[in-house]
């Protein structure tokens, strides 16, 4: 299996604050793998999500995205690669306020400028529509739930087909049935063939994942691994919190 | 303006002159005086005019002589009622023998000081005096005027008097209106009273003695409007985005109970408080920085006696009304934000493209208006055809003889020099006559009429031309007002009782001369000779050849002949306006682009912090901290462009226009200026300088961009 991700004794220390986020991690993430990071707040989970997408330096270390060492990338190839092999999802939506649901998915297909304009807005249909929110992308921002937010969110880290989808708590910020919808999209772009690489609290969501990263301290303490077969849904998420009482979590 | 109407309160100069040399008789003018009501006063200003060569200044350091001076010298004593001289406290002086007063613009042009000794030598005749005053006069304190007076005292005046100079009369009478002068100047015309000399209204009299003041006040009033506006500016947009702001602390507020007007009372409190501070210290910086610009003329027309009321209260009123335009808009916003419900408040999101757009739009425009127009007015004034504009032709070297007895023979001479200096390449000459005109009322009025090829004089006209033929007339444009006449208007005039019928071929502004003057190609047949003039072209314009010219010249004619380089007589007469507009102009330069340095930086950095979290994920998506830095340089910088070409153009194209009116609302004489015409310091160097230093800040605070990490987002 090909390796996406492969981060050597990465340490990450903030300016005014003495101990590091992170201590020596070492990890790797292969293509198709579904993988979540959990820990206590202030264990680093953040810290190790945007270290790895590239969004935020590190102090040491090498990180190695499909073997390119991002750790020296320049912000013009970083920025290149976010927007090509990378899609985010945050806890909020984070979308432009001065552009409508649909300019905001359509963003980063028109930075890419690998394909006209009329390609992107039929892509951006075909996957709101996949995404149940054909009927919105001319509203705005504010005019839509959070739920709604969110899917459009999706779809903007999908419009120009990504290897990865990184998410921070995505499902953090909605109310359970909204949670459940996005949860559900979330597994099937994995079982589609996108890596998904994802900090959460939501052991309902985590329990969906191939591999679960424990961290503490800003080490990785523990790892969880199911197949996705051996079990029903609510079989694998009593399993992981029986393990995650194990971890003291 | 008020310290120039101040001196004149004080000095009391008459409202209407009439220069005489030779015999008076006082008899005839007293009568004049008693027989018109409109006249409260009359009195004889006895003047000696003496050559700037025959007075020599020593100073510790150095010995001079006034001889490069164009004014003409005029030695007087004090009259304590009318017309009098004032020390530089702005107070009536009576010189005791031996001790001279100056003039303070020589003060300023020769750096005289208290103490210096002047001589005047003439032959064997000669005096010293001791420099024990500055004079204020308000007659002629400016080197507009064609004269400046030194004080001495009465005994000594008696000495002087027969031995050295030129004797000349000012005849000078008061109204209890001084409009009324204008009227007053035919009737003396009229009467056939003593007149070899200008006649001066008091209107003319105070246009040249403040001119340059009223240039500076319409400047400072332009910038003053410039920078309100600025501010206004300023002020809503820094009010309207605090608000946004603190939007979701004032739903927050209502949402646990308190009312709008505690809300209110708590926000405007603040505003308040703001306004309060920032007003003060305007109003302490406005009381410092106004000295700066009115140094000159506090020098040369004293401050104006100002009340209490005046001088706190006027600039008090303009910080006040600052202070409630910022309380009126904080209040009016925060009215405007308490009609919103509270999930309004907490949810809104904010909207304020189109007002970021006209902050920059407006500050830009402003900056490029502010800085061209004056700048403009500085280059218009200081290039050598702006004389043309005050009624005065263009040529190397200008020569006037007034008549007198032995006028002929000394206009004869002046012609042969003419024709024998091989360094003249040509000359016009011009005949000053004076005349008389039917006015509409069928009165008679006199009018001094210059008659010569003035086509190739280079005079602007204000509407119309140059006379080219017989029976046409061109008129100042004060003569235009007196009597109401256009461009194509019919004016008769009377010769030898006869009415002749011409037609009024041009109007344009003349302060020279007093500035009732008119100009013929032909002489319809006046025989009234006031004065000859010439205008002299040389070959060779250097500097050196232009003296040596007028050496031979005055060699070559008598005295009372007056020569001058024109070159010389504009940069003299009109160095204290040019230096004023020049300091003002540069002034007005530095402090603009200081502050579209300061506002673009306050627009750039609060813009790009208001948007972090927007170009935080910008950055998370895939764009480069170079891409979004670019995205705004592009922006802002389009905005700013289009701004500054259009204000450059609308400074350069129409701006002369906007002075012109306003001089022609402040009704100072002057109703026309144009500007040079394409200049690179204001069609490319100054609205360069704004742009360079809107891209400098911009491109720095944009780097800023570089920092933002969608790790510090805030929850939207």
């Amino acid at each position: 299996m090909q390796r996406i991700i492969e981060v050597n004794q990465v340490t990450k220390s903030y300016q005014n604050e003495r101990e590091a986020v992170l201590k020596d991690v070492n990890l790797t993430v292969e293509a198709g793998e579904f993988v979540v990071v959990m820990g206590p707040s202030g264990s680093g989970k953040s810290s190790l999500l945007y270290a790895i997408s590239g969004m935020d330096q590190v102090s040491s270390g090498q990180i190695l995205f499909n073997g390119l060492d991002i750790t020296k990338a320049t912000d013009e190839e970083m920025s290149h690669l976010r927007l090509v092999k990378m899609g985010f999802v945050f806890q909020h939506a984070y979308l432009l306020k001065n552009k409508n649901i649909c300019e905001n998915i359509m963003l980063p297909g028109i930075r890419l400028k690998n394909r006209t304009k009329e390609v992107i807005i039929k892509e951006t249909n075909e996957l709101m529509k996949s995404m149940g929110i054909e009927g919105i992308g001319d509203h705005t921002v504010s005019a839509v739930s959070g739920g709604q937010l969110q899917r459009a969110a999706i779809c903007r880290a999908l419009i120009n087909r990504p290897q990865i989808i990184f998410g921070d708590e995505p499902t953090g910020a909605l109310n359970k049935r909204a949670s459940t919808e996005v949860m559900e999209i979330l597994c099937r772009l994995n079982k589609q063939g996108i890596t998904l690489f994802l900090v959460t609290h939501d052991a309902a969501l985590a329990a969906k994942a191939d591999r679960i990263i424990f961290l503490s301290d800003g080490r990785i303490q523990s790892e969880f691994r199911q197949k996705r077969w051996q079990c029903d849904s609510a079989e694998r998420t009593d399993r992981l919190n029986g393990w995650l009482q194990n971890q003291g979590f | 303006m008020r310290a120039s109407d101040h001196q004149y309160e004080l000095a009391n100069p008459p409202h209407f002159i009439q220069l005489h040399k030779g015999a008076v008789d006082e008899n005839a003018l007293a009568q004049l005086a008693a027989d018109d009501n409109r006249v409260t006063a009359y009195q004889i200003v006895e003047m000696i005019d003496i050559d700037g060569g025959d007075i020599e200044i020593s100073s510790p350091d150095t010995t001079f002589n006034l001889s490069g001076s164009v004014l003409d010298n005029g030695f007087v004593f004090n009259h304590p009622q009318y017309d009098s001289l004032l020390n530089n406290s702005n107070q009536y002086i009576e010189m005791e023998t031996g001790q001279i007063g100056l003039p303070l613009i020589y003060k300023e042009s020769y750096d005289i000081e208290l103490g210096d000794e002047l001589r005047i030598q003439k032959g064997d005749f000669t005096m010293n005096f001791i420099v024990t005053e500055f004079i204020r006069d308000a007659q002629m304190n400016s080197t507009m005027c064609s004269s400046t007076r030194f004080l001495v005292s009465r005994a000594d005046f008696e000495k002087m008097d027969g031995c050295i100079g030129e004797n000349e009369a000012e005849i000078e009478y008061f109204f209890d209106d001084p409009g009324y002068a204008t009227t007053f100047l035919t009737n003396y015309e009229n009467s056939g009273l003593p007149g070899n000399g200008q006649a001066i209204t008091y209107r003319i009299m105070k246009l040249l003695s403040s001119f340059s003041y009223y240039m500076i006040a319409l400047i400072i009033g332009l910038i003053s409007v410039g920078v309100i506006l600025i501010s206004l500016v300023c002020i809503r947009y820094s009010i309207r985005s605090s608000m946004e702001d603190e939007r979701r602390q004032i739903g927050t507020l209502r949402a646990i109970g308190l009312s709008i007007d505690d809300i209110l009372s708590v926000y405007l409190k603040k505003y308040r408080m703001i306004a309060g501070i920032g007003s003060l210290l305007g109003l302490f910086l406005a009381l410092i920085g106004g000295n700066v610009f009115f140094r000159q003329s506090a020098d040369l027309l004293g401050k104006a006696e100002m009340t209490i009321l005046e001088a706190i209260g006027i600039p008090l009123l303009g910080a006040v009304v600052v202070y409630v335009t910022i309380v009126i808009s904080a209040r009016r916003i925060l009215k405007k934000d308490m009609t919103l419900s509270i999930l309004e408040l907490l949810m809104r999101t904010n909207s304020e493209t189109k007002r970021n757009k006209r902050f920059l739009i407006i500050t830009s425009a402003a900056a490029v208006i502010l800085t061209v127009i004056p700048l403009n007015l500085y280059l218009a004034v200081s290039d050598s055809s702006f004389s043309t504009y005050m009624g005065a032709a263009s040529a190397d070297l200008t020569i006037r003889l007034a008549t007198d007895d032995d006028f002929i023979s000394k206009n004869d001479r002046v012609f042969e020099a003419l024709q024998s200096i091989i360094e003249i390449e040509s000359y016009n000459s011009f005949i000053e006559y004076k005349g008389q005109v039917l006015k509409e009322d069928q009165s008679l009025s006199g009018i001094q009429v210059s008659v010569g090829d003035f086509e190739k004089t280079g005079l602007s006209y204000l509407s119309g031309q140059s006379p080219n033929k017989d029976g046409e007339i061109a008129l100042s444009l004060l003569n235009a007002e007196l009597l109401s006449k256009r461009t194509g208007d019919q004016l008769v005039i009377s010769l030898n009782g006869e009415p002749v019928v011409l037609r009024v071929s041009g109007v344009y502004q003349d302060v020279t001369n007093g500035g009732y003057t008119a100009k013929m190609a032909v002489n319809p047949g006046f025989d009234q000779v006031i004065a000859s003039d010439y205008l002299v072209t040389l070959k060779d314009q250097d500097n050196s050849k232009i003296e040596n010219v007028i050496q031979q010249l005055e060699e070559k004619t008598d005295s009372g002949t007056k020569i001058m380089s024109t070159e010389e007589y504009i940069s003299k007469t009109m160095s204290s306006l040019v230096n004023s507009l020049k300091l003002a102009s540069a002034t007005i330069w530095i402090t603009t682009l200081l502050l579209v340095g300061l506002l673009t930086m306050l627009y750039v950095k609060y813009r790009i912090l208001r948007e972090k979290d927007g170009i935080a994920v910008k950055k998370a998506i895939g764009f480069s901290a170079k891409a979004v830095i670019r995205e705004y340089q592009f922006r802002m910088m389009g905005i700013i462009c289009g701004a500054v070409l259009i204000a450059t153009v609308f400074s350069n194209l129409l701006g002369d226009k906007v002075v012109s009116l306003l001089l022609r609302l402040s009704n100072i004489g002057i109703v026309d200026i144009s500007f040079t015409g394409f200049n690179l310091l204001t069609w490319g160097l100054l609205p360069v300088s704004i742009l360079l230093i809107s891209f400098l800040v911009v491109a720095v605070m944009l780097a800023e961009i570089k920092r933002f990490k969608i790790v510090e987002m805030n929850s939207f």
